[in-house]
């Protein structure tokens, strides 16, 4: 909301700047969110009167004015077309400083004089409105300085205000926090109507059909009135705080609402059928046309004003085209009510449509203000379009609302706030903010609710207020001296960091991805897969199609990110991220949330060096990373089985197995066919790996396993293999012959080709063979070798190679 | 005698230190103080002649000196080995030549700071709990004061999913499940993923995440607030920063409070950064508001508490200096490298 800095003053008197101004808005806790000065070119500016407008006679863009200036005429060469004989218009003269400094002085434009400027709005600071010269309301006394004319220059706070203080969404609400907060008295505008007759009853009627919707509405009457344009003064002071400028009597139900908060409606009085107002519920479908053009659907719960054959409001929101002030207009009927603040914002929200009006009567609007509001309206429209008020008011105020009381104690408020404050100190500083005591006791006080503080319900409410006008500055920190809770530590938050920092040792780089997906991202990983697609939550008011679902599964982000960069020629990438995947378990329960670790890798293992050239990335690269980390983290019983799911090349990949049937991950080539949708470039490998089974498969005991003091011996042998048969067969067949004597199997070369049968390969091994217990003899260990190269022909019919 | 000796260890040492190249010198100067008729040698011969008390002096004095000019000796040799081989150049390397890289990646910045922060809290004996980031519109805003009709719902743009069930646009419903579960006192962080319909821009991000905190105990008043956003801040941003508590409304707290610091660009002089203020909102905060104590079954009147939270990207991004939130989830390596 915005409010000028002049404007305030005219109902509280200080002495701030504007800059001092704001920083006590924002101590009581009103943000100001900017500030902009208005009109700081007008210091010396005077109002002249075009008297003749001739052509410069070199130059074909300019023209020569004579200028009245009430005293003196002057000639002024001008740039600006808009300007004709008889306009009032700003005149700078020698020595004055317009907006951005510019300072006048007499100049000669290609060969006439010219002894001063004509401005505009822009020149003036007023507004960026450089398009021609600000043509000033007609009868604008000529000679006089602009800010004698106008309330210029100004400051323009643009104020946010929580949805807890309706009261402050108007100058008023502001000024009295301000007062309150300086302790100093404000003043509200004159509200006072002399008449006092009853005439009003013989020329219109009110009828509340519906009293919980709205407890109070109130009716005036003003005939002959003159419908036209506002004083200049007026449209300015409107336009600065945001609205525009329509006619007379609108901008006066406007400048009323900006003033004391409280919104106004004015209606032709003459298109009131029987010039009866019926306060009632829509009915269902009924259309209602409203001002803004639009032609509304109403239904049933909402209230609309009516007459007695048709809706001519939106009760709180809009007034209807059927009843609207226009030129014609000459009559008035003026609406100040009270409506359920509620209901108004269930029609608002339902209808798309917020206006000024709904906005302050959903957060809640002040019962005692429509009284004075309706008074106030009707006197500025009397002021600025003549007229007669018709004697009396109609009020219709069916259930008189009853302040509220609340129980306040004093230590409550100490309790809360860790201060020391009498019953005493906390009338003075309630009272400051209106909110008046009734001190039986001073450990219970009865604290009397303001009208327009109605959301002040609860002590608790109170306290904050207390804290509020007390100054939360003047709150001094205490340290807490708490004692110390036993929490045991996070098992799953050690785990994510030692599983983050593990893989950024292995030069991994983290990524964090929106927990999206999309039908286009289904489309390239799989929508027939069930877990992509099937299980997918979808996203009920998405911000775009690409935003649709939430993720299944972090690696077609991560696939993503990979394209992406590899765009901006990064091509060597290691990525993981630690996320959610969500997985729908019907529409009324909350999915599951599942925190997997995911990661692709393409490009070199290593950045380019000159001395060595690095390798790219392969299946057996990851897998080693993948084991590294199960075996930091004591995972033993793990075993990977080929071929993982449709993401992955189903011959270089694999799902990771723990205690024989469990699935925590899988690894793999990223199949062709994805790869080609994410345009990869290079051979893409990715992983996945369930956070919880690795939460709950790890091993936190780390137990000493003593260290053999006997000398190991070992022996290198290459094996002639068939193809079919594994490493991990071979490996575990060389262990189980071997038993505890082998300490350590080494793979160290694997070759086919050359020297090699068709249908073998060879399988370079280091057996370690050491024991705990003494130390061996060359002859048992040969034993034991042979018999373990024995098993290997019996059983796979291995050959051994250069034997 | 004793004073001969020392003038004897002095010129020794000048005359081992005045050697530049030649090993055949250190040999020498071995003879000439060492050696059978060596200066030092002559002297260890003539002790029989001193009285016992002298003999004693001399002697300890003239082994200490003996022992030092050997030592010097073979560091004088050591040393003339190695300008020797200085100026060998058989194996020299270009040592302007790159090293090997450690192949090491980063952490994401956003998890940087939110480890900052876990340590912060964990130092000030608070827990770290989660909670799901599909939440109930019971949890996320009934549960927290927040009924449906409460203007507040509009500070908030919501993602549902289904009726009731929405995209948590704020990690406070930890709050609340954490409360349901636990009996006072307490003081815990949630960290978290946060969801919420708003436009993108350099400033939105409809994923983002937040930090909350709730403690209740006994006697925990609106001072302990001040005093731990105090320390939370001036640990994260530098120990001479200024904090400051404003009156502000969020529904599950009152009173309210939003915790700017001294904008730490410009010193709170006003910048572009902070919008010409001088200062940075960067946390709501609170006492934890009745309500939210009735709908978990604490008693207001047993207990009292406070909570706060806020954003965490614009955290790093002040700490970081990156104006726009959208880098965060880009995921561009050159900018992942920077942290
Ligand atoms: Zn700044």
């Amino acid at each position: 909301m915005k409010i000028t800095y002049r404007w305030l003053k005219e109902y509280v008197d200080f002495d701030l700047s504007a800059e001092e101004l704001a920083d006590k808005l924002v101590s009581l806790g009103i943000n100001v969110e900017s500030m902009q000065s208005i009109g700081e070119g007008i210091d010396g500016v005077i109002v002249g009167k075009i008297l003749s407008v001739e052509a410069h006679p070199r130059a074909d863009r300019l023209t020569v004015c004579k200028v009245d200036t009430g005293k003196k005429e002057y000639s002024i060469v001008c740039g600006a077309k808009n300007m004709k004989e008889g306009d009032i218009v700003p005149v700078a003269l020698e020595g004055v400083v317009l907006s951005e400094n510019k300072l006048i002085k007499p100049v000669n434009i290609r060969g006439v004089d010219s002894e001063g400027m004509m401005c505009s709005a822009k020149e003036l600071g007023i507004s960026d409105d450089a398009a021609g010269l600000l043509i000033l309301p007609e009868g604008t006394p000529l000679g006089k300085e602009l800010k004698e004319v106008f309330p210029l220059p100004d400051v323009v706070l643009d104020l946010e205000i929580t949805p807890n203080r309706p009261d402050c969404l108007s100058v008023i609400g502001i000024a009295r926090e301000v007062a309150a907060v300086l302790n100093v008295p404000f003043k509200l505008p004159e509200m006072e109507l002399k008449n006092t007759g009853k005439q009003i009853e013989k020329q219109g009627e009110v009828t509340i059909k519906d009293s919980l919707l709205c407890p109070r509405y109130l009716a005036r009457v003003i005939r002959n009135v003159k419908v036209s344009s506002s004083p200049f003064w007026l449209q300015h002071r409107l336009e600065m705080v945001g609205l525009r400028a329509i006619n007379n009597v609108v901008d006066a139900t406007n400048y009323v609402l900006m003033e004391l908060g409280h919104p106004l409606h004015a209606f032709d009085y003459d298109l009131i059928s029987n010039h009866h107002i019926i306060v009632r519920r829509a009915e269902e479908k009924e259309k209602f046309g409203a001002l803004d053009g639009v032609e509304y659907t109403l239904s049933k719960d909402m209230l609309v004003i009516a007459d007695d054959k048709k809706a001519v409001a939106l009760a709180g929101i809009i007034g209807g085209s059927n009843s609207q002030v226009n030129e014609g207009t000459c009559n008035l009927l003026i609406e100040s009510a009270y409506f359920d603040a509620i209901n108004i914002r269930r029609t608002s929200k339902k209808l798309g449509l917020s206006t000024e009006s709904s906005y302050r009567f959903e957060r809640g609007t002040d019962f005692e203000m429509a009284a004075k509001a309706i008074n106030r309206v009707t006197s500025l429209i009397r002021e600025i379009a003549g007229g007669e008020v018709v004697e009396g008011i109609i009020d219709q105020y069916p259930q008189k609302i009853v302040p509220q009381q609340i129980t306040l104690r004093p230590e409550q408020v100490n309790r809360i706030l860790g201060i020391e404050m009498s019953g005493k100190q906390i009338q003075v500083l309630l009272k400051r903010l209106g909110f008046e005591c009734n001190s039986e006791n001073n450990s219970n006080l009865k604290v009397m609710v303001p009208a327009f503080r109605r959301e002040v319900s609860r002590e608790i409410d109170l306290i904050e207020e207390i804290a509020r006008i007390y100054k939360y500055d003047e709150i001094t920190p205490a340290v807490p001296q708490w004692e110390s809770l036993e929490y045991s530590p996070n098992q799953e938050f050690l785990l994510e960091r030692e599983v983050k920092n593990f893989f950024v040792g292995a030069g991994f780089f983290e990524v964090i991805n929106y927990s999206f997906s999309s039908e286009e991202e289904f489309k390239k990983l799989g929508v027939g897969e069930e877990f992509y697609y099937a299980k997918a939550v979808k996203v009920k008011n998405p911000l775009s199609r690409e935003y649709g679902f939430l993720r299944t599964t972090l690696l077609g982000s991560i696939f993503e990110n990979i394209s992406k960069n590899s765009s901006y020629n990064l091509y060597n990438l290691k990525l993981f991220e630690l996320g959610k995947i969500f997985l729908s378990k019907g529409n009324k329960l909350l999915p599951e949330e599942k925190k997997m670790f995911s990661g692709a890798v393409c490009g070199m293992i290593e950045e380019s060096y000159w001395q060595k050239k690095s390798k790219e990335v392969d299946f057996h690269y990851l897998k080693g990373v993948l084991v590294s980390l199960l075996e930091s983290l004591e995972i033993k019983n793990y075993k990977m089985e080929k071929g993982a799911n449709l993401l992955f090349h189903p011959g270089q990949s694999a799902r990771i197995i723990i205690n024989g049937k469990q699935q925590i991950g899988q690894l793999g080539k990223v199949s062709p066919w994805i790869a080609e949708k994410y345009n990869f470039d290079l051979p893409v490998y990715g992983f996945e790996l369930s956070m919880d089974a690795l939460l709950k498969s790890q091993n936190l005991r780390r137990r000493y396993l003593s260290i053999s003091k006997y000398p190991a011996v070992i022996r290198d042998v290459a094996l002639v293999v068939p193809k079919e048969i594994s490493y991990f067969q071979v490996s575990s067949q060389i262990k189980k012959t071997g038993g505890e004597v082998i300490s350590q199997i080494k793979l160290f070369d694997v070759y086919q080709g050359k020297q090699i049968d068709e249908g073998y390969r060879s399988l370079a091994y280091s057996i370690v063979y050491q024991s705990k217990e003494k130390t061996l003899t060359d002859k048992e260990v040969n034993f034991i070798h042979n018999e373990v190269l024995q098993s290997l022909e019996e059983n796979f019919k291995v050959k051994i190679r250069d034997k | 005698m004793e004073k001969e000796l020392e003038k004897l260890r002095e010129t020794a040492k000048k005359e081992i230190a005045q050697i530049k190249e030649k090993k055949e010198d250190l040999e020498l100067i071995r003879i000439k103080y060492l050696g059978r008729k060596g200066l030092v040698t002559k002297i260890l011969r003539i002790m029989k002649q001193l009285s016992p008390q002298e003999r004693k002096i001399i002697g300890k004095l003239a082994n200490e000196i003996k022992e030092e000019i050997d030592l010097l000796l073979s560091l004088k040799q050591e040393e003339l080995k190695r300008l020797i081989n200085k100026n060998d150049l058989k194996d020299d390397l270009d040592i302007t030549l790159p090293g090997k890289p450690l192949a090491r990646g980063k952490l994401h910045p956003l998890t940087k700071i939110l480890e900052e922060i876990k340590v912060i809290f964990e130092k000030l004996n608070f827990d770290i709990v989660e909670g799901p980031e599909v939440e109930t519109e019971y949890y996320n805003f009934e549960a927290l004061n927040t009924p449906p009709d409460h203007p507040a719902r509009d500070m908030q743009a919501t993602f549902y999913i289904s009726d009731g069930i929405v995209l948590r646009t704020q990690t406070s419903p930890v709050q609340i499940r954490v409360m349901e579960k636990n009996r006072p006192p307490l003081r815990i962080i949630a960290p978290g993923r946060c969801y919420r319909s708003d436009a993108i821009d350099a400033s939105h991000s409809p994923v983002f995440h937040q930090v909350e905190g709730l403690v209740v105990g006994k006697e925990i008043t609106f001072r302990h607030l001040k005093s731990i956003m105090k320390i939370f801040f001036r640990q994260l941003f530098g120990e001479d920063i200024e904090i400051r508590l404003t009156p502000s409304f969020f529904p599950f707290t009152e009173p309210s409070a939003e915790v700017s610091v001294c904008c730490v660009l410009c010193k709170g002089k006003g910048c572009s950064v902070c919008q010409q203020t001088g200062w940075l909102e960067l946390f709501g905060a609170g006492m934890v508001d009745p309500n939210v104590f009735k709908a978990v079954g604490y008693d207001p009147e047993e207990w009292t508490g406070f909570a706060f939270g806020g954003g965490i990207e614009r955290l790093a991004m002040i700490k970081y200096g990156i104006t726009d939130i959208r880098l965060f989830y880009e995921n561009d390596l050159r900018f992942l490298k920077q942290f």
